[in-house]
């Protein structure tokens, strides 16, 4: 075989390789894991943060001198619970789509039954934190505290702002779960053509 | 750039350069591992994809990041790896299989950068395109190339 001949097997390997449609799947699953896995090291960074402001909320009771009201302990509580309870089932299914250990239908499965959770979760969230700022603005009126305007500008802020902000984080959310479920549901597609 | 623009125009320049990178993976990777390594440059791709800022041709870089990665790949355990008919020449028929397999055996004992060359040659880049890809200047990439090929015809007569 001389370079010529060597040339003419690489072209024979070129012409072969334009008919090879197999390799598309692997260019869409890269794209896909590469999307779950950004993914989940946001929600893990997420995560994390929760519990270090869980930690700083118990902290901060103890440095206020508030730890024996029951209320503070009431809402940690309710958002541990919140936690294991609602966030739990949702990172094992996101821990377990990352693993890309099982087939396209079940991980088809997986993404939704998460998306499905995430808007449960959300609306218990928002619920939650509404009853928080009723029950503050209650529990002042009924004290018969003098609320001057200075504290409801405040109150009226931090409800508007805790709304955009919630707003935010979910609508990024959502786009990043559906933006997984179209690389999903591309390979799926793929698969069945 | 959105994220969908994005990923489109990547699986569209991947796509049209999957070639490229197959025939590097095929040329570096030991039988049997093609994918392994076609993974890791699509994944390394991927994620030079946003420091890619289109100076030089998309095959120019593409042809760089699958020779950089298969030259330095150590190999990883990965979870699930697709099962694909991804080695080309086990569906072909016998003669052409045993030309592949001749053209591997004779770039495959090159050294990392002259295989790196004559497969530039092979796919017919100019020495400016090479010097690009290696990091070489045009007149060591012309050098180099001669030697590489000199080498080849050394091989066939021994």
């Amino acid at each position: 075989m001389e370079l010529e001949q060597l040339k003419q097997s690489w072209d024979k390997l070129s012409e072969r390789l334009e008919r090879e449609e197999v390799l598309r799947r692997q260019e869409l699953k890269i794209v896909m894991e590469g999307k779950v896995s950004s993914y989940v090291n946001k929600v893990k960074l997420n995560q994390c943060l929760g519990w270090i402001v869980l930690v700083c909320s118990i902290g901060l009771l103890f440095v206020r001198n508030i730890h024996t009201d029951p209320f503070g302990w009431i809402v940690i509580g309710t958002v541990v619970v919140m936690d294991i309870f609602l966030f739990s089932p949702m990172y094992r299914i996101l821990l377990r789509l990352s693993k890309f250990d099982a087939n396209i239908m079940q991980q088809e499965q997986m993404i939704l039954e998460y998306e499905q959770k995430y808007v449960s979760r959300s609306i218990v969230v928002a619920c939650f934190i509404a009853l928080l700022f009723a029950y503050v603005i209650i529990e002042a009126l009924v004290r018969n505290a003098v609320l001057t305007s200075n504290w409801w500008l405040w109150v009226i802020l931090t409800i508007i702002g805790s709304a955009i902000l919630g707003g935010w984080r979910y609508t990024v959310e959502r786009e990043r779960i559906s933006e997984i479920k179209q690389r999903i549901i591309a390979l799926k597609q793929f698969e069945e053509e | 750039m959105k994220t969908q623009t994005k990923e489109q125009l990547f699986l569209d320049i991947v796509h049209a350069n999957r070639n490229i990178i197959y025939k590097v993976c095929y040329i570096y990777a030991p039988k049997g591992m093609i994918e392994d390594y076609y993974q890791e440059v699509l994944c390394n791709l991927w994620q030079s994809f946003d420091k890619f800022e289109g100076r030089s041709k998309y095959s120019t870089w593409i042809y760089r990041i699958a020779l950089y990665t298969c030259i330095s790949y150590i190999r990883r355990k990965r979870p699930a790896t697709i099962s694909l008919s991804f080695d080309i020449s086990n569906n072909e028929d016998s003669a052409l299989k045993e030309q592949l397999d001749e053209l591997h055996s004779i770039i495959n004992r090159l050294c990392h950068i002259d295989r790196a060359l004559i497969i530039l040659w092979l796919d017919g880049y100019s020495y400016e395109d090479m010097a690009e890809v290696t990091g070489l200047t045009e007149s060591n990439v012309a050098v180099k190339l001669m030697r590489a090929k000199n080498k080849i015809k050394k091989m066939f007569n021994a």
